[in-house]
């Protein structure tokens, strides 16, 4: 965890860094010329565009996988927030990426856990790459101009596999978002997500 | 550790073009050939469809979609779980990996992953079926089941399992399945007086909430019973098979993780009986600190205890209990001879692995042995599993944001006259540890007029009176309503001889709670004592019909009815009497006029 914690300022500047240099700003839920390609696939094999996914402040992904413990037990948060957020133009979008999940253990688990927010694919990656997502779970909020306005874990209950708390103590994806459409500043913090590794970095 | 996650997120960073790098390094790493015999050996016994594991690793596919998991938590020896360090005292069922196979998981996972040829991979596994010893003697289980809700903090819940017996049985093993991934541990333990079931039916949902164990509720005799995930069955050592009475309730107490989805919880326990009853009996003696109290962000605070053993005994087995401030858990016994022995050490504590352990091989400790407890809290935010942030004071008490510290320890005295020391030796530190939790207890809350009845019974038991009556009396004061504070009240009285007071009290007990037998009981003595004999009767007749066993309240029915010349009446009760009570030359006699005027 202290090599994490070491690192997870220098991640936060260098989201802040591309997204001022690299990416100007226009990148995400929004088309642009640089990542028009991206795209996420929903569960009948159709290429969703990642620009026909905000809302009119912007959107979230949230990486979860089938079989992740700690992706499950942020279910009800996570869907309770969709539901928030939704309601002011910011919808919440559950994302596998797994090369192991089958499309049918994909239906199979947001039937068993009430998903009711629409659930896409990111087959080969590209997008969890694209914004560094590598664990479940792990959220990315971007603004509709496609600013990072969030990357990482939802709350604090697990500090590392194997160490939780009875309750999480902190929210930091609800915190994150809401300050963000309290403020209207996309400041791209990130926190490192604790979860089930799903690809290299 | 740090060192051992530092080297897996560089190689994490450096990625793929990394790992064709270092698989040629270690090319000899695969998943058929080394992989898969090691999770075989050491997880799959959880990580297997049906089991309680949150996922399978049976497959290679299974085992690469987690395999940096795999990597990183068998790494900081999370997993497999196993909490005590390794010691010249071993326990029976030790997890633990060596080095060289902690370094296969971290070679694959460095290597890419590969599969290898699955023509080498080893043969699968054979498993026992559902109950690991066959078909269970008896199995009872939840008569409803419960569900686990699916978001919110953590839930510890005990659950009431009626046990269908006619007669007693002596239980060799037995075998938990919570048929649930949501049961994190559990402890099993037994109530022969019905207060379980009176919880369990003030709220419409199964089982009753808490930490807080009702006093009557208590492990089988002289055993822990415990289990986590990976427990399998628990036997019993030789010659110390415990009893399971008829009439008696299971009640598991259990530890629940919410899975993000409602989850039934449906409880079962298969029991495997033994007509060998025990030769022997273990003691168990509790090392207790009562008086935690943590300041926010303190580090270095230890609570300790200890206890001179009486007698020569093994110890057979250890159980450590604190909660998620407990950071590091010593146990070590000084020998007469000054040599100190280490009986548990738990470096990193971890609240959701916690269980008993039993010695392979029972530690023989002589008499003057002092075993010393050691507990370290750590109430920083730094502490991953601080239930608070920030951080609060945290004192001695039964729920999770409280502390404890507790370390059971499992007898068995060499001899008769030993079991008799170790038993005198427990009482004495019961009656001490009951006066100072409920004094702990009424810290909390002054106004906890069950606290005040058992403190007035500790101190019976230490012959203060006058310190019993006041507590008695200042329990029926703040809780008027407690049947318990009233009959405690009388008995008080009627030890000081103030039979109407006590009357007065045991009717007031009577009254609030009509099945409170040995309210009945001694309205039957005092209206005995008074001459008034048919209204004994009445009480004793009450006494009886709440509580079969009591030899007493049936003994004086009987001798009232032969006196009032109901000789056809006085014999039955006479005669159940005798059978409970054979040693009682009154009862005798009185069985043998009952029968001759019977004629």
């Amino acid at each position: 965890m202290r090599d994490r914690a070491v690192i997870a300022p220098w991640r936060g500047l260098l989201a802040v860094w591309l997204g001022l240099l690299i990416l100007g700003g226009a990148t995400g839920c929004k088309s642009t010329p640089k990542t028009s390609g991206l795209s996420l696939k929903d569960l009948s094999g159709k290429a969703v565009p990642i620009s026909q996914l905000a809302g009119s402040r912007g959107c979230v992904l949230v990486y979860v996988a089938v079989d992740c413990p700690i992706a499950n037990r942020a279910v009800p948060e996570l869907l309770s927030l969709a539901c928030e957020f939704k309601a002011v133009g910011m919808p919440v979008y559950f994302v596998h990426a797994s090369a192991f999940e089958s499309v049918a253990e994909i239906r199979q688990h947001s039937k068993e856990y009430g998903i009711d927010v629409p659930v896409l694919r990111d087959v080969g990656q590209g997008v969890a790459r694209q914004y560094e997502a590598h664990v479940t779970p792990e959220a990315v909020a971007l603004t509709g101009e496609g600013r990072l306005i969030y990357r990482g874990r939802i709350n604090d209950q697990h500090s590392a596999l194997g160490q939780d708390r009875p309750q999480p103590t902190q929210h930091d994806l609800a915190d994150a978002v809401r300050d963000y459409l309290t403020g209207g500043i996309a400041t791209g913090r990130v926190v490192p997500a604790v979860g089930c590794t799903f690809r290299s970095l | 550790m740090d060192t051992d996650s530092h080297g897996w997120g560089r190689g994490l960073v450096l990625g793929i073009g990394m790992s064709l790098i270092s698989s040629q390094a270690v090319a000899a790493v695969a998943f058929h050939e080394d992989v898969e015999p090691l999770l075989q050996t050491h997880c799959a016994g959880c990580h297997r469809p049906g089991q309680s594991a949150p996922f399978s690793l049976l497959t290679f596919a299974d085992a690469a979609k987690h395999g940096r998991e795999i990597a990183y938590v068998t790494a900081r020896r999370y997993m497999p779980p196993w909490l005590p360090a390794p010691q010249s005292e071993e326990f029976v069922g030790e997890r633990r990996l060596t080095d060289p196979e902690i370094e296969v998981f971290q070679s694959w996972v460095k290597a890419g992953m590969p599969e290898g040829d699955p023509a080498k991979a080893p043969k699968p596994r054979e498993w026992p079926g559902e109950w690991t010893l066959g078909k269970p003697d008896l199995i009872v289980r939840m008569p409803v089941a419960y569900t686990v809700p699916a978001a919110g903090r953590d839930v510890y819940r005990h659950f009431v399992i009626p046990v269908p017996l006619e007669v007693a049985r002596n239980v060799a093993a037995w075998e938990f399945h919570p048929h649930s991934r949501a049961a994190h541990h559990a402890f099993l333990r037994v109530d022969q007086s019905g207060e379980a079931r009176r919880r369990d039916a003030l709220d419409s949902e199964p089982g009753f909430p808490g930490m807080d164990t009702p006093m009557s509720v208590r492990s089988p005799d002289g055993h822990f019973a415990s289990w986590q995930p990976g427990a399998g069955v628990r036997r019993s050592p030789p010659g110390l098979a415990w009893r399971l009475e008829p009439g008696s309730d299971l009640v598991v107490q259990t530890h629940l993780k919410p899975l993000g989805k409602p989850e039934p919880l449906e409880i079962e326990v298969g029991f495997y009986f033994t007509d060998q009853a025990a030769t022997n009996r273990p003691v168990k003696v509790a090392l207790a600190n009562y008086s935690i109290d943590l300041a926010p962000g303190i580090t270095n605070a230890i609570a300790t205890d200890e206890y001179r053993i009486p007698a020569d005994a093994e110890v057979l087995g250890i159980l450590p209990h604190t909660h998620y401030l407990g950071r590091r858990v010593e146990a070590h016994a000084q020998l007469p001879d000054g040599t100190l022995k280490s009986l548990l050490l738990i470096p990193a504590w971890d609240f959701n692995w916690q269980g008993d352990y039993t010695y392979r091989t029972p530690v023989f400790l002589p008499a003057g042995s002092v075993v010393q407890m050691r507990i370290q809290f750590d109430n920083s935010a730094a502490n991953p599993w601080n239930p608070s942030n920030p951080p609060q004071r945290v004192r001695f008490g039964p729920n999770t944001t409280d502390e404890m510290a507790e370390l059971w320890l499992q007898l068995l005295p060499r001899t008769a006259e030993g079991q008799k020391a170790f038993e005198k030796s427990n009482l004495e530190r019961a009656l001490r540890d009951s006066i100072l939790f409920n004094q702990e207890r009424l810290r909390i809350d002054p106004k906890d007029g069950a606290a005040y009845v058992n403190l007035g019974r500790a101190y019976l038991g230490q012959r203060r009176n006058t310190a019993a009556f006041q507590q008695f009396k200042t329990a029926v004061e703040v809780s008027p309503q407690l049947d318990e504070a009233h009959y405690y009240l009388g008995i008080a009285h009627r030890m000081k001889g103030e039979n109407a007071e006590a009357m007065a009290s045991f009717r007031r007990a009577v009254a609030l709670n009509p099945g409170h037998a040995r309210g009945h009981g001694n309205l039957g003595m005092l209206e005995l004592q008074a001459g008034h004999l048919e209204e004994a009767a009445v009480e004793f007749a009450a006494a009886l019909k709440l509580d079969a066993t009591d030899s007493l309240a049936c003994a004086s029915l009987g001798l009232i009815r032969l006196q009032q010349g109901r000789a056809e009446e006085a014999r039955p009760l006479l005669e159940k009497a005798a059978k409970m009570d054979p040693a009682n030359a009154e009862v005798a006699n009185a069985l043998r006029v009952a029968r001759e005027r019977a004629k």
